[in-house]
């Protein structure tokens, strides 16, 4: 009688330890490769960048354009500085400054997984080289699966 | 004569009473304004590390900065996009200020100046448990430099090392 007590709560602790919610605290946080993404409309047309940039840096996810298939969202602001004329007269730059920020939640537990944001001085490709950074980061949290 | 002292007298007579009146009137500016029960309060609690805090929206989508400071700066709290879903709600202003020609022109700098300012409160009590101000001349990062700095001491406050 006493065995049996002491295995069934041996096997209810293995039970627990293994059960799905026992990990979630950092499941939750993890973005799987190919899970469907729904691009949120940024201001300035930006989500159209970052959708081309995820494409170029071949991150692994799947674009959704029904928020209502998609397990991921990812919103964000973008800025944009292009150089006044005194910038073009006083140092000799036509570059633009950039700035955006993005951050990936889970439509199923509503938490943020993922967030970043660039600054990027006198960039050479404008939004572009924002969109891009924002895409590789995307793709490094995904392939470390943290 | 007579009449020029008289003149003089009442001139002094008038300066006292003026100044007298003015005094008078500086305590009515400091009569406390009248108390509001929902008023927030702000109190020494601690903020739990795993909090769910949510982020309201802020002016020039400061929020999203935040969020990536608080992703940098491995705050350890849980971003929630759901206010329902949060113990506590982050808020607050944020500011830009362009380098303009004289900047450039003198100082050979074009980055801006940031200025931003949050408060957290509790959604359940109401209380104000942190605020922090930050502001940033010269820029290196603009908006990213003053979410990381916020995000920065949201850290020190969990951690309570917050002065």
């Amino acid at each position: 009688m006493k065995r049996t007590a002491f295995v069934l709560a041996i096997v209810l602790i293995v039970l627990i330890w293994f059960s799905p919610t026992a990990g979630q605290a950092t499941a939750s946080k993890v973005v799987p490769p190919n899970a469907k993404v729904f691009i949120a409309a940024m201001p300035d047309g930006f989500d159209q960048y970052l959708k081309d940039a995820i494409a170029k840096k071949k991150v692994p996810v799947e674009i959704v354009a029904d928020k209502d298939k998609a397990d991921f969202q990812i919103t964000g602001q973008s800025e944009t500085q292009k150089a006044s004329t005194a910038k073009k007269v006083i140092m000799w730059d036509w570059h633009s400054n950039e700035q955006a920020s993005i951050q990936v939640s889970n439509l199923a537990s509503g938490e943020v997984v993922f967030a970043y944001s660039v600054n990027k001085v006198s960039s050479a490709h404008g939004k572009k080289s924002s969109a891009e950074a924002c895409a590789k980061h995307l793709k490094e949290k995904i392939e470390s699966k943290q | 004569m007579p009449s020029k002292r008289v003149f003089l007298a009442l001139l002094v007579c008038l300066f006292i009473v003026g100044t007298g009146l003015a005094q008078e009137s500086k305590p009515s500016n400091l009569t406390p304004a009248p108390t509001n029960d929902k008023a927030p309060v702000i109190t020494e609690e601690a903020l739990p590390a795993g909090a769910r805090i949510f982020l309201a929206p802020m002016p020039n989508g400061f929020e999203t900065y935040v969020v990536a400071g608080l992703e940098k700066k491995k705050v350890p709290v849980v971003v929630v996009i759901d206010r329902d879903k949060a113990d506590y709600e982050l808020s607050g202003v944020s500011d830009s200020d362009r380098a303009g020609w004289a900047k450039m022109l003198f100082l050979g700098s074009q980055q801006t100046n940031e200025t931003a300012s949050i408060k957290i409160v509790n959604l359940k009590t109401g209380n104000v448990v942190f605020a922090y101000s930050v502001n940033k001349t010269n820029s290196v990062r603009g908006k990213q430099s003053a979410g990381e700095a916020v995000a920065k001491h949201i850290n020190e406050k969990i951690e309570n090392r917050y002065h």
